[in-house]
């Protein structure tokens, strides 16, 4: 078995890698908005494995612009600020986007912001006639709430999420997911009628992000009647 | 009988001393006030309840788990970026605020560019490398306060 002396080796090792420095540098917000890139990028391999079809579109550029643009933080579904990016995809006769904070109104017309959304492409195409307009949950399918790991990782975001999600009317798919592990959501979220949870979602765990990727492939081909 | 074997508190004082002097002094007093909150322990059985939790301090293993949990998945983003840049197609992904001044976070692009210099196989490694010790080791992430 590698002895501690290995470990403190090895994180020295990655300590002194060039451009390790920059990385470790990053501010919350930055790590965050990476994450819930990320995670966009994990439904749209998902929706491509399950068959369907999930064109990078940017809003002004159109289809597969040369430079992707996320939001810097919560915005309008319609917005034509930025040239900012969406999936747009389809999967059997469904057609619909795949937006990454994006600023919604709930049921109760509270406006919620969402990290990560699948939304109706029809009703997303009427909301982009009237950018300042707030898309409604009635037409969003799914939710998921991503939170890289830091200090701030606890059950309040789980009871935060919960709360968001029961203003959105009834979706298909809702997740909380993070890159770290915390023991207090893992209890929190453990209740049947909870939001799915997803912990330690990242590229050095390969078995969970298959997990993910599987679990979003199901739940969207069977919402759209994809045998 | 004396022994100069490295122990846990070693590491992870090293750890926050190196994170400091890479400029990363955000990262190691975010861990530190982490790990000052103390553990949730579930009690079996107590004076006043049959089940309990309990709050306690975190000990040295726990401090080092806590470290390692903060390092690998701040250290992993460029990993996840690429996934991106692979899924999107893009020659360049950005992050812009929808209008100036008007964001109500800040997300800092340079240090973007700067782990453009990342060698990603090098860091993958190397980062498997420390989960995997961590796990023989039982460096086991506890519930924190």
């Amino acid at each position: 078995m590698p002895t501690l002396a290995q470990l403190q080796t090895s994180i020295s090792s990655l300590l002194d890698l060039p451009g390790m420095p920059a990385v470790l540098q990053l501010n919350s917000p930055t790590r965050e908005r990476a994450f819930e890139a990320y995670v966009f990028s994990l439904l749209v391999a998902a929706i491509r494995e399950a068959g369907g079809t999930a064109e990078i579109v940017g809003r002004i550029s159109g289809p597969n612009p040369g430079v992707v643009i996320f939001r810097g933080g919560p915005g309008l579904l319609g917005s034509n600020a930025q040239d900012f990016v969406y999936a747009n995809c389809t999967l059997g006769n469904r057609r619909f986007e795949i937006h990454v904070d994006v600023l919604y109104e709930g049921t109760s017309e509270a406006i919620h912001e969402l990290d990560v959304s699948v939304y109706d492409h029809d009703a997303a195409q009427r909301v982009r006639q009237a950018p300042n307009m707030f898309a409604k949950t009635n037409k969003l399918y799914a939710a998921i709430e991503c939170k890289c790991y830091g200090e701030t990782l606890g059950t309040s975001l789980g009871r935060t999420f919960v709360g968001l999600v029961a203003d959105c009317g009834k979706l298909e798919l809702d997740s909380f997911v993070t890159n770290g592990l915390s023991q207090g959501l893992v209890r929190y979220f453990s209740p049947t009628n909870r939001p799915n949870r997803f912990f330690r979602l990242s590229p050095l765990h390969p078995a969970h992000e298959r997990e993910f990727i599987d679990f979003v492939k199901q739940t969207l081909r069977k919402w759209a009647k994809v045998a | 009988m004396a022994t100069n074997e490295t122990t846990s508190k070693d590491i992870y004082a090293e750890v926050l001393a190196r994170l400091r002097k890479v400029g990363a002094a955000a990262l190691a007093d975010e861990i530190e006030r982490t790990v000052a909150r103390g553990v949730v322990v579930p009690q079996p059985e107590s004076k006043l309840y049959q089940k309990s939790t309990v709050l306690r301090p975190t000990t040295d293993d726990e401090k080092l788990a806590t470290a390692i949990e903060f390092i690998t998945t701040a250290a992993e983003i460029p990993l996840m970026l690429e996934r991106v840049r692979s899924a999107v197609g893009g020659a360049d992904v950005k992050w812009l605020p929808e209008r100036l001044g008007t964001e109500r976070e800040e997300v800092s692009m340079v240090p973007i560019q700067g782990a453009k210099k990342l060698d990603i196989d090098k860091a993958s490694k190397l980062l498997t490398e420390i989960i995997a010790i961590a796990d023989d080791h039982k460096l086991n992430l506890p519930e924190i306060a």
